[in-house]
């Protein structure tokens, strides 16, 4: 994908701020569903954590790389001032 | 609880908190060693959480009473504390042959590589047949029990080695060690899981006590 490079300084991408925020969540979701599931140690907490535990989990990951793409700067529809290069 | 699983779920906590913070201020990981905090909580710590939660959840589908927490399972548990040396695996359970913890798996499990593994596969059939097709009691197993999950642990034992029956004939030790004379249904070791009896037996009740 071709696009403008990262911001730089602490200024971050508000799509990549979402993304990463997505992603957060989400791997957080997996985490206590992991946690739910260990501490209810039958049949079902295991296919809960290999269902919905591992969805969360590959969701966040895909959200977070996702994050790493650079996304493209459109400054018509941006109230934001552009990247500094 | 066991210390791996205290370690893991410390682990998960600082992985949270870790997420948390990202979650937060996700500002942070506009710096280099922001990005690189970003790549640790949001991929390798998470990652490595996953990894950890399968391996514990594999560890704990060893356990007895992970087994018979499924209903259908529980005449099953049942069977395993008829006091009766006749019935193989009662008398393996009620004399500590087997790890009273691990009593299940231990028996029916196939001993090599991905053994473990094809265990945890059938698990999930199991689950799969109860949902499809209602199963009763007594239940069938999906392939007949191999000799080599006995000889597993006693191969080379003197109640193996020199039993009576066993080196009655040469052949029939042959035939054992090639899995072609079933230990299980040859008319020798054949009374295994007797749930339909289960009234008819005294149970040894102290075995519950330790589980």
């Amino acid at each position: 994908m071709t696009g403008e490079p990262h911001r730089r300084g602490s200024d971050l991408h508000p799509k990549v701020a979402r993304r990463i925020r997505i992603s957060g969540v989400l791997l957080l979701l997996g985490m206590m569903i992991e946690v739910i599931s260990l501490l209810w140690s039958n049949p079902t907490a295991f296919l809960v954590f290999a269902s919905a535990g591992f969805f969360c989990f590959a969701l966040g990951l895909f959200f977070y790389l996702f994050s790493l793409v650079v996304v493209r700067w459109n400054p018509a529809t941006s109230a934001e001032r552009p990247p500094q290069t | 609880m066991n210390i791996a699983l205290v370690i893991l779920l410390v682990s998960i906590g600082l992985g949270a908190l870790l997420v948390g913070t990202l979650v937060a201020r996700p500002a942070i990981a506009a710096t280099r060693g922001g990005k690189m905090l970003a790549f640790l909580g949001l991929f390798v710590v998470p990652v490595a959480l996953a990894a950890g939660g399968t391996s514990a959840h594999l560890e704990q589908s060893k356990q007895t009473q992970f087994c018979l927490s499924c209903h259908i399972m529980k005449p099953y548990g049942e069977s395993l504390k008829i006091d009766e040396p006749g019935h193989l695996a009662a008398s393996h359970f009620v004399n500590r042959r087997i790890p009273v913890d691990q009593a299940c798996f231990t028996c029916h499990t196939d001993y090599t590589m991905f053994g473990p593994v094809k265990s945890k596969m059938h698990g999930l059939r199991h689950v799969w047949v109860w949902l499809t097709q209602d199963p009763k009691p007594p239940l069938k197993l999906y392939k007949a029990y191999t000799n080599q999950n006995c000889l597993h642990c006693h191969l080379g034992g003197k109640p193996f080695e020199e039993g009576a029956v066993h080196n009655a004939d040469p052949e029939i030790m042959a035939q054992i060690k090639a899995d072609k004379m079933s230990c299980t249904t040859s008319g020798c070791h054949d009374v295994n899981h007797d749930t339909t009896n289960l009234k008819n037996f005294p149970k040894w009740e102290k075995v519950k006590e330790k589980q």
